[in-house]
């Protein structure tokens, strides 16, 4: 057995084949012909050898060889092909070679200072190779996922390679085998592997061990995951991955996918014994041994039943409020499940879905969490029908079950007729008329903590009829090189009044001003309040693109014309009988450079009640970016919703080199006590920080990060983690 | 089906067997030693059969003496040459009898138990039995033709059975 | 600077390519209400056949901010984004390939519920506003390529608005 890796065939074809060396031949149907081109043919039909010289050209049942100089002894069957080979099976696998010699199958023969570039674009480079039934068995040979060449055309070193005595690759279980193999990173022995195989990545790869995944954390100590990936059809496949602890007990992490011919789910899920903790415990963290079981479970799936019909759900459920965050599964505070059926037409749409939600947030009370179900909306749209205007029907219903809170149940149907239209002097007119009914139920309505959400127990009924104008007139015009465009908008919408407080509040609690619903005919979210009274909204857009530069922002006011108070909450900018103004100005250069700035300014002092700026610049590799939120709203009554707050992002990466890059990011809540009584924090309290650098090739990838949560979350404690990602891509995965 | 690897029946053509010539038309120069024979020329020598268009026969020793010998055939327009193991087509072909070498050129394509190959150019020798393909498209004389654009010879062939 | 009305006169180029626009199917809920958005406005301009096809992809992102000290999310922000092409319906050339978005803050309640339905509320008016930036950018198409009668036939005169 040779010595192993012994001396690496330096002398390594590299041969730089380009696509038209190998014109595509038709591979001829009858499996015993060789269809051939080339510049000469001798055919010595006494000795019956053809001798094909000059860019030959052989193919047979798919397999195709081309070289400088082809003799065929078709007696023996022997073929001897020399001068730049190139031998392309119909799998998409080609050998380079100096010469081979072969049987008249092409597929088996032996080869001299071989290179075999695999489909998915591993290179195997080999001093002799001898293939049998396609079978290749290469000895003193190196296996790397790197080109020859980079893609400056300069020859590059490869990053890591395996070499080994032996490696015998075999197309049809798609496996490469290694006997006494040594892996080399950066050119230096890293691992001995004795015996080794994975994957060569034709068929999507096969079942087998997935890289492992390091991670240091204050709250488990040091971390190591070994995901086994199995394969058990071409549609379904099970990733198990048993985790290792220093601090805690192990876990075993699974996840089932399956590929179905109308659809796909996944489930996936974690368990382990851990101590389970309330929140903050009077003494303190102690560990209580670790006999409570903990774990989460997800799922989700669509299924597209007919063209119409589709059925999707996904669910998420944890065993208690800390263990995501212990287990650094995910940060999500809000566990959302539901499940809808879905029936989408040319020009209806029904959707019959339900909700609910696990709450882990630490001020939340399970029991006042809704389960809605079930959330019934059916929509239809005719088009030209009265007077040549839209009618857009709509029926919902609406069932809300709190185990220990208000219970609510909402049906209504609505019929909105939209008229829009041009003048001839280029206004856009539309007119609007609405008309909706509802009818509501609910019991145990004195749970709720804040009043005006109540409504009144037991049977209430609603009407609602709205009409609406609205102008918009949009002028264009060239500038610089560009366009302008201004649109000046007027919109005037009238209600009667209407008993907003006499039916429960449960969708319209998020209460938002913006330019993006400063113009909608209720400005309360959901359907439950809707706005009443005269109003007049104006505004207007302007809007300049030039070359490589685009700017628009647009503002916007209503005045109420009727004098009785609204039914918004003060600080809501809705409340006074001018509303505040609300505003958005968005500015691009090119791919280099964005800017937006959401406003909300107070009609009185023109105070910035919310003030959110985006900025980022940079390229796709190196870029900074920031994002900054104030809500100053000063809300008058004392609900936990609405609250103000003050937060400050960024991040920033920055590439080095063509493969390093360096990033960092940090979140930090600047709310102050006085803006939310609630607040933890003392107006600068950074929540999160996160500082790493990361090494990417077409064969390896690296990263270190370094991330610091300053705050404990239960049994999540406050203080560093460290994660190191190693992946040699392209091996075969 | 003919045996694939068969000797070329061409090999044992004896060039100086009689060569008997049909034609439509017949020209005689004597002074030249040269006969122009034109309209489906059918030449047959032995089981070498040659058709074609036109064919100039240079032979030598007068028409009286004891009878023309014929060095070399010259023959053009779809000419088509067939043996019991093989057919050959081309646009012109060149028999010198002396040599023993048959040339065939342009599009020229060659049929032998199921092996097809087309070239621009096609040289048999008699003596060796080798046939030789190449894409060129001038004939050794300077005839040219539009070979095949990108002078490449293409073509099929038969892998034999065998029982190993 | 010359502005003048971007549908302004009987035989704006603007008007009569809007009423020649089919809009194509997009997938999901999102994808319901942009088509009745779009067809709304395209059919404000009369509706000749349709010598334009609007092919409409959407990308629609909740992201979660405001983060407290004790990692609860406070603010939401629901990103409608747009990739819309506009294909001449007889020879399948593509003439416009462009992007329009827009986004919607959303404050996260204690009920989870009345989030979810701020989120669906949000959806509606991004819809609205999507819808608005990519028929003004059609029209925007249709004069200047009017100005310049070389590429594409002139649009015909449209049949009159009410």
């Amino acid at each position: 057995q040779e010595e192993a890796g012994g001396q690496l065939p330096d002398a390594v074809p590299t041969v730089q084949l380009s696509a038209e060396e190998l014109p595509p031949l038709a591979s001829p149907e009858n499996p015993d012909e060789i269809v051939f081109s080339a510049q000469t043919v001798e055919f010595d039909s006494e000795a019956d050898i053809v001798t094909a010289m000059g860019d030959v050209h052989m193919v047979r049942e798919g397999m195709r060889l081309r070289a400088d100089r082809v003799v065929w002894n078709r007696r023996t069957g022997a073929v001897e092909a020399n001068g730049d080979v190139a031998i392309r099976s119909p799998a998409g696998e080609s050998a380079y070679a100096d010469s081979a010699s072969l049987s008249d199958t092409l597929r088996d023969g032996m080869v001299e200072n071989l290179l075999i570039v695999l489909e998915n674009g591993g290179r195997l480079a080999a001093r002799h190779g001898v293939r049998v039934d396609g079978v290749s068995t290469l000895t003193s040979a190196a296996y790397t996922p790197y080109r020859a060449y980079g893609y400056d055309g300069e020859p590059q070193e490869p990053s890591w390679r395996i070499t080994a005595a032996r490696i015998v690759h075999d197309p049809e279980t798609n496996r490469i085998r290694y006997s006494n193999a040594r892996f080399e990173l950066f050119g230096v022995t890293v691992m001995a592997l004795p015996a080794f195989s994975h994957p060569d990545g034709s068929t999507g790869g096969a079942s087998g061990l997935l890289v492992p995944d390091l991670r240091l954390s204050r709250s488990n100590g040091l971390e190591v995951g070994l995901p086994y990936y199995l394969q058990l059809a071409p549609n379904r496949d099970l990733t198990i991955t048993p985790r290792i602890y220093t601090e805690v007990l192990p876990a075993i992490e699974a996840r089932y996918r399956h590929l179905a011919a109308e659809g796909a789910f996944q489930i996936g899920g974690m368990a382990t014994y851990g101590t389970r903790r309330e929140i903050n415990p009077p003494a303190g963290f102690v560990s209580s041994g670790n006999e409570d079981f903990r774990g989460y479970i997800e799922a989700n799936g669509r299924f597209q039943i007919t063209p119409y019909w589709s059925a999707s759900g996904s669910g998420r459920l944890t065993t208690d409020d800390t263990f995501l965050r212990r287990y650094d599964i995910s940060r999500d505070d809000r566990l959302r499940s539901t499940v809808t059926l879905e029936r989408i037409g040319r020009d209806s749409y029904f959707s019959l879905a339900g909700w609910a939600v696990q709450d882990l947030r630490v001020t939340s009370d399970a029991g006042q969490q809704p389960i809605a179900l079930p959330v019934l909306d059916y929509r239809y749209r005719k088009k030209e029908s009265i007077v040549g205007g839209t009618v857009n029907v709509r029926l919902n219903s609406l069932g809300i079950v709190r185990t220990d809170g208000q219970d609510t149940q909402r049906a209504f149907a609505s019929a909105q007729w939209d008229l829009r239209r041009i003048t001839a002097l280029g206004q856009e007119v539309t007119l609007t008329a609405l008309v909706r009914g509802d009818a509501y139920h609910s019991d145990e309505n004195a749970n709720t903590l804040t009043s005006f959400y109540r409504g009144e127990e037991g049977w209430q009924f609603r009407g609602i009829g709205a009409v609406a104008a609205d102008i918009a007139w949009p002028f264009v015009g060239e500038i610089f090189g560009g366009v302008q465009r201004i649109t000046p908008r007027i919109q005037f919408v009238a209600t009667p009044p209407l008993s907003n407080l006499e039916v429960p509040n449960e969708d319209s609690r998020s209460i938002e001003l913006e330019t993006s619903n400063v113009f909608s005919l209720n400005r309360f979210p959901g359907n439950d309040r809707f706005e009443d009274g005269a109003r007049i909204t104006y505004g207007g857009e302007y809007r300049l693109d030039i070359p490589r530069f685009s700017l628009s922002t647009s503002i916007a006011q209503s005045y109420r014309l009727s004098r009785e108070p609204a039914l918004f909450p003060d600080g809501t900018g809705l409340a006074a009988r001018f509303s505040d103004i609300v505003g958005r100005t968005d500015i691009r250069y090119g791919r280099f450079l964005a800017l937006t700035h959401r406003f909300r300014l107070d009609k009185d002092n023109l105070e910035l009640r919310r003030n959110e700026i985006d900025f980022s610049v940079g390229s796709r590799t190196t870029y900074g970016e920031i994002g900054y939120l104030r809500l100053n709203r000063d809300i008058t009554f004392n609900v936990e919703d609405l609250r103000d707050r003050e937060e400050l992002r960024a991040a920033a990466r920055v590439a080095i080199g063509n493969y390093w890059s360096l990033f960092g990011s940090a979140v930090v809540d600047l709310t102050s006590q006085r803006e939310d009584p609630l607040s933890q924090s003392d107006g600068f309290e950074p929540v999160r920080t996160r500082l790493g650098f990361g090494y990417q090739d077409e064969g390896l990838e690296f990263g270190f990060t370094w991330r610091r949560d300053y705050d404990d979350t239960g049994d999540a404690r406050r203080g560093n983690t460290f994660l190191l990602r190693f992946a040699l891509t392209n091996l075969g995965r | 089906a003919v045996p694939a690897s068969s000797q070329s029946a061409l090999q044992s053509l004896d060039s100086n067997a009689p060569v008997d010539v049909a034609a439509d038309r017949i020209e005689v120069q004597d002074r030249a030693d040269r006969a122009i024979f034109s309209g489906n020329v059918q030449v047959r020598q032995g089981n070498l059969s040659l058709d074609a268009a036109r064919i100039t026969v240079a032979y030598s020793g007068g028409i009286a003496g004891s009878g023309p010998q014929v060095q070399r055939l010259d023959a053009s327009g779809g000419v088509h040459i067939q043996s019991p193991s093989e057919s050959a087509r081309g646009q012109f072909a060149v028999y010198d009898l002396n040599r023993r070498l048959i040339t065939l050129i342009g599009g020229v394509e060659l049929n032998q138990g199921g092996n097809v190959i087309r070239g621009g150019r096609l040289v048999i020798d008699l003596n060796s039995g080798r046939a030789v393909i190449d894409g060129r498209s001038q004939g050794g004389d300077g005839i040219t033709t539009q070979g095949n654009a990108s002078g490449r010879v293409t073509g099929r062939f038969t892998v034999p059975q065998r029982n190993n | 600077c010359g502005l003048r009305p971007l549908y302004g006169g009987a035989s704006s180029p603007a008007r009569a390519a809007l009423g020649s626009v089919e809009v194509g199917e997009i997938p999901g809920r999102a994808g319901y209400l942009m088509r009745g958005a779009l067809e709304q406005r395209l059919g404000a301009a009369g509706s000749t056949p349709p010598r334009y096809r609007l092919e409409v992809e959407l990308d629609d992102q909740i992201t979660g901010f405001g983060v407290r000290a004790d990692n609860a999310v406070t603010r939401e922000r629901r990103t409608l984004r747009a990739r819309f092409q506009l294909v001449a319906a007889d020879r399948g050339t593509v003439l416009l390939d462009a992007t329009a978005g827009a986004d919607a803050g959303v404050d996260v309640v204690s009920s989870e519920y009345a989030t979810i339905a701020a989120e669906d509320s949000a959806l509606e008016n991004l819809t609205q506003q999507v819808a608005d930036q990519i028929v003004a950018r059609i029209a925007l198409y249709a004069t200047r390529t009017a100005d310049e009668p070389g590429e594409g036939q002139a649009p015909g005169a449209a049949s009159e608005g009410p």
